[in-house]
């Protein structure tokens, strides 16, 4: 009577969510895989988000219905290593072998390692996917044959990796990812991935790759690019991203505290540029503002943003704040109305982070008039020390 | 005899949609209002679930399992 109901509310399930922590003991998946059809205990589940455990991944088959469209498999216990990890590196290659067979749209998966034979069904799995995958992310290194699958794939509009194809050119790239949207690069990804990219962009418009379909470069069709660096950033850096003119959303990473100092080499030139390049930009996260002050980007750069980014929503830059009233006074800001609108229906949001500044009661208003001349609809001002909340208080007022 | 309109499945199913999942409660009432919304009700109040827990405590533990039965007992390094 128990197990006939367990099974109905069970057929029931279209998307389940197994956190860290909300497991149920090994006894009971046992007992639930010796009571359900076939072993598998959701026949209908469509959405799975799991973060597996080291006593939870065994029973795997339980959770893989044959309508599964998306699944996110997590394992955080990075501590694991020598036979352990070595036993959930199979019980996980075992998984993705499973999914060959599903229709999957949505694979996530984020894994302390890897191995030849995990590659290999990652592969695997993506080549037999190969037509309904559109969202892909891999946090985990992956080799030369997996990544020209990926690249391949014909709905892939969403792509998240940490490495890029060794030993590829830029040829390789012709007509890759051609429907990709949204790029995420982590680590050495974005190392790896960039100069391609600008190479085979470059190739392209010089008339170099005239074969069709070939004849249009990579990810022109590009709108979210987010980087994760550890380098520092700087104009070379840069350029490839400049080729993406689509972009509606570029968030670029780069922690100082990884190169110990300052890791933003940009100066307001390259900005200028790079607003010149991106002109579609809504959401801007440029550097990660930092404490040590040094970066030779000012508040001009925030001025050619402003003017040429007119669909600008959220700003993060890092940019020196030293002497930021007296740079504020002197900018120059192009006339209205080719900057930014003042749109009382929009809110424009500045994110300072860390970056350092403290403020006397009699600079407040001189200021926030500064940015205001550059963003007419500054609604938020984010900063984590009191200078930056003193003057996201003090805008409120005004 | 259900009034005509809760034997139209679709009907049914854009209220029991409306009403996840910001009140679960009312999908419980839902399903005890009558027979003919039970189901409806019931499966779009299971499609979702955050853990096994609750279709464990609903089912299982009336008869199958002890509550020192299902909670994991061993743990090695954790995240």
């Amino acid at each position: 009577m128990e197990w006939a109901k367990f099974r109905r509310y069970a057929s029931w399930m279209r998307r389940l969510s197994l956190i860290e922590g909300s497991s149920v003991s090994e006894e009971v998946l046992y007992l639930i895989s010796a009571n359900s059809p076939n072993g598998i205990m959701c026949p209908g589940l469509r959405n799975l988000f799991w973060a597996a455990e080291p006593h939870t991944l065994p029973f795997y088959r339980l959770f893989l219905s044959p309508h599964l469209i998306e699944i996110e498999l997590s394992f955080r216990y990075r501590a694991l290593e020598g036979e352990v990890l070595d036993e959930v590196l199979s019980d996980i290659t075992s998984v993705v072998l499973e999914l060959e067979n599903l229709p999957l749209r949505h694979l996530y998966l984020d894994v302390p390692a890897t191995s030849p034979s995990l590659d290999s069904a990652v592969s695997s799995a993506v080549l037999r996917c190969r037509h309904s995958l559109e969202t892909l992310s891999v946090l985990t290194p992956l080799s030369d044959a997996a990544i020209q699958h990926i690249m391949r794939l014909p709905n892939l509009t969403t792509w998240e990796g940490v490495n890029g194809p060794a030993g590829a050119s830029e040829l390789s790239l012709s007509g890759a990812f051609p429907e990709l949207k949204v790029l995420q690069l982590q680590a050495e990804a974005s190392l790896e991935w960039l100069p391609l990219f600008g190479a085979a962009a470059r190739r392209t418009s010089s008339g170099q790759d005239s074969r069709a379909p070939f004849n249009h470069p990579p990810g022109q069709k590009l709108t979210v690019l987010e980087c994760w660096v550890d380098v520092s950033v700087n104009a070379a850096f840069m350029h490839p991203i400049m080729l993406f003119h689509g972009l509606v959303e570029l968030m670029l990473e780069s922690p100082c505290s990884s190169v110990g100092g300052c890791a933003f080499s940009l100066t307001d030139n390259d900005v200028a540029e790079i607003a010149t390049a991106l002109p579609r930009l809504r959401n801007a996260t440029l550097g990660t503002p930092c404490s040590v002050n040094s970066c030779r980007t000012t508040v001009s750069s925030l001025a050619f943003l402003s003017t040429r980014c007119k669909s600008l929503e959220y700003l993060g830059l890092h940019f020196n704040t030293t002497n930021l009233r007296g740079d504020l006074e002197s900018v120059s800001v192009d006339p209205r109305p080719h900057g930014l609108p003042s749109s009382p229906g929009r809110s424009f949001s500045l994110l300072m982070a860390n970056a350092p500044y403290s403020i006397s009661e009699e600079d407040v208003l001189p200021v926030l008039t500064g940015f205001l001349r550059i963003f007419p609809s500054l609604g938020r001002i984010y900063g984590n020390n009191t200078g930056w909340r003193e003057l996201s208080r003090s805008l409120k007022e005004v | 005899m259900p009034h005509p309109i809760v034997e139209i499945s679709e009907l049914t199913q854009l209220v029991a949609d409306h009403l996840l999942p910001d009140d679960r409660q009312s999908l419980v009432s839902l399903a005890c209002t009558c027979r003919a919304l039970e189901e409806q009700a019931l499966s779009t109040l299971w499609s979702e679930q955050g853990s096994l827990k609750t279709l464990i405590k609903s089912t299982l533990l009336t008869g199958v399992l002890s509550p020192s039965q299902w909670l994991p007992q061993v743990r090695t390094d954790g995240p």
